[in-house]
């Protein structure tokens, strides 16, 4: 898949067939949009907004790395402004994207103690052609003095690390790199609730790594999102060492029940099975293993294979990463899975879940940022929950 | 293809009427419907030793593939814009980044221009792994006229997938011997409609008889280039000293080196007499 680098000269406009990026090719996306009634979406991120303590160079590489799913949708276009402010440029619907944009930056705001930033004075989002008049306001304090040429990217040549991706050259380098590196600083939980006659109560917590901070710290000069499969492919030594952290009994002796990424060769693993000799007896039948579809759709004997495996030594099985265009693809009554997370979108809205046979399976909604999917979900019945704020699977 | 045709490979689809009874092959009627062109895995083994490793990996096979995009679309859009309309329905795979490509877009130009008729295959796989983007990518197919062909969709995934929802106009299944008596895969047929299922890897009479019963009448495969070949040495008058197994492998070939010693190469285009 050939998702585009972060920094893209070509900015999407509508009849334009090179575009310049930063300031003037958003001035011209505003123009173009006005001219032609061609919809587009703009985000802006004031990194300049963001607080003394919040602003330190890795800060502003989060901010930045938040923006990052924004660049997965039709036509993106990253735009370089003074003062370390970026905008991404789209076509079409992003709200799932957008969500998760949205929840690292909250992520990040918490961080801070004092003076803290509302999320809307860091991140506006403008739709175009109707909010140009207002794009144009904002990018006036970013404007340069000169017009925005090649020989005036310097903001975008300071950042060119950002520009590169993760190749199979560097992957190689980074999974042996992966393998040695103390992982344990990068382990995060989150929770998945159950709620219950309006009371929230903890099911289970998703253990997982920042991708964001390992990123930083194990190859700052790329992104490694930006190229899915090869993401996908490291996502194996990620499970790897996930396994042989959890594995240390000082680690899990006194873990709640939890959730884990696992691909399916990951469950069928020597690491897999150390982790198993290891689980203390009060968490067996108390850990989800979370499985990718696409993994289903590569090997489906496999996948049924590693389910089984999995589930004759006590595990719980999820499907993670069920899309709204996926609801309707897998007959998931048939998969024999325990649990379901379902990935809110606004696009569920009109959706009813109570036709889909899911057999005895229950739902996890994901991604649930945004008030109305909770409200949507526990209208469909939908009793397990991530935790708001949290844009994990489950 | 200039300067991609060392690296591809094409391969006939056929539909073929008669025979479902009857287990003798020249009962069969194959019309030639498209011809697929495909990365030749052989030919980048012997360059890139990594290849391999990327081949035995699904992950690593997409990042490939996705890789040579680019230069896919470019050979297939230089050879129609110098060699006029191929003769059959191209079928090119490519990944969803691929289908969004500017490429892209200058390669259905080309080929509405030429009055050719495109179809694009894409993995079941990478429909799964970026679902926004498959839909992106299926309307952008639906606005450019082209078709979209669901692939590499075993017959387990047929017994556990609702294909229809992904509206594709075309799925290739792939052909098992386990398939034969499966309960699931005819339910799944059953539900599908047979009349937009591909058999590919049709490697067998057995496999294209099984189809065939199923009510099946579109086939991909290396049996399918076998009864091409011996219907075009049967039928060529400069045949004499060409055997089945060299006209076959000159099938395959999408530039002059390839088809090397064939003196007919409007046959080989044409696949079929």
């Amino acid at each position: 898949m050939m998702v585009p680098a972060v920094a893209h000269a070509n900015g999407g406009a509508p009849g334009a067939a090179e575009m310049p990026s930063g300031y003037a090719g958003l001035a011209a996306l505003v123009r173009d949009c006005a001219a032609s009634g061609a919809r587009r979406h703009v985000a802006v991120l004031r990194a300049d907004r963001l607080p003394k303590h919040l602003s330190r160079p890795h800060h502003h590489r989060l901010a930045r790395a938040a923006m990052e799913p924004l660049l997965n949708t039709d036509r993106a276009a990253w735009h370089d402004l003074l003062g370390g402010a970026v905008a991404v440029s789209w076509r079409g619907d992003a709200s799932g994207r957008l969500a998760a944009t949205t929840a690292q930056l909250r992520y990040l705001l918490t961080d801070a103690t004092q003076d803290t930033p509302a999320l809307a004075d860091v991140l506006r989002i403008f739709t175009l052609p109707q909010g140009g008049a207002g794009l144009l306001q904002l990018l006036s304090g970013f404007a340069p003095d000169t017009p925005d040429t090649p020989d005036t990217h310097k903001t975008r040549d300071n950042h060119k690390a950002l520009g590169n991706v993760l190749e199979t050259t560097s992957l190689a380098v980074l999974e042996r790199h992966l393998a040695t590196v103390d992982v344990a600083r990068f382990a995060r939980r989150a929770p998945v609730h159950r709620i219950t006659a309006g009371r929230a109560m903890l099911a289970w917590e998703r253990r997982f790594f920042s991708v964001t901070e390992l990123a930083e710290t194990l190859m700052p000069d790329a992104s490694i999102t930006a190229v899915p499969w090869l993401y996908r492919r490291l996502t194996r030594a990620m499970d790897r060492r996930a396994l042989a952290l959890l594995t240390d009994p000082a680690e899990l002796a006194s873990a709640r029940p939890f959730s884990l990424d696992l691909n399916v060769d990951s469950v069928l693993s020597p690491e897999f099975l150390r982790f198993d000799a290891a689980l203390p007896p009060a968490l067996r039948g108390r850990v989800t293993l979370n499985l990718a579809p696409e993994d289903l759709a590569a090997d489906v004997p496999a996948f049924c294979f590693a389910r089984d495996f999995a589930r004759v030594r006590g595990y719980r099985l999820l499907l993670r990463d069920i899309t709204h265009e996926l609801l309707g693809l897998w007959r998931l009554d048939r998969l024999a899975i325990d649990l379901i997370a379902l990935r809110w979108h606004p696009a569920l809205a009109a959706a009813r879940l109570d036709h889909v046979q899911i057999g005895g399976a229950d739902w996890v909604l994901t991604q649930t940022d945004d008030p109305a999917a909770r409200a949507w979900g526990q209208a469909q019945g939908i009793g397990l929950f991530t935790a708001l704020g949290t844009t994990g699977t489950a | 293809m200039s300067r991609l045709t060392d690296l591809t490979q094409r391969q006939v689809g056929v539909s073929i009427t008669g025979g479902a009874l009857t287990a003798d092959p020249s009962a069969l009627q194959l019309r030639p419907v498209y011809a697929e062109v495909l990365v030749a895995l052989s030919v980048l083994r012997s360059r890139l030793a990594a290849v391999g490793q990327a081949v035995a990996d699904p992950y690593l096979f997409r990042h490939l593939a996705g890789k040579l995009d680019d230069r896919m679309l470019h050979g297939a859009h230089n050879a129609v814009r110098d060699g006029g309309a191929p003769a059959l329905r191209m079928h090119l795979n490519l990944a969803i980044g691929g289908i969004l490509s500017p490429a892209f877009d200058r390669l259905a130009a080309v080929m509405a221009g030429a009055g050719a008729a495109l179809a694009i295959e894409v993995p079941l796989m990478e429909a799964c792994g970026d679902p926004a983007g498959f839909a992106r990518a299926r309307a952008r197919l639906v606005e450019a006229g082209v078709a979209l062909v669901l692939d590499g969709v075993s017959h387990h995934a047929l017994a556990l997938t609702h294909l229809n929802s992904l509206a594709p106009d075309w799925i290739k299944l792939d052909w098992s011997d386990a398939m034969m008596g499966h309960a699931p895969t005819l339910e799944g047929l059953a539900w599908l409609g047979v009349g937009r299922v591909v058999l590919a890897r049709a490697e067998s009479a057995a496999a294209v008889q099984w189809g065939l019963q199923q009510g099946i009448a579109l086939f991909q495969g290396r049996h399918i280039d076998a009864l091409l070949a011996t219907a075009r040495v049967q039928a060529c008058p400069a045949a004499a000293r060409c055997v089945v197994r060299q006209c076959q492998e000159r099938g395959y070939a999408t530039g002059a080196a390839g088809r090397a010693g064939c003196s007919n190469p409007a046959l080989l285009d044409a696949a079929a007499p």
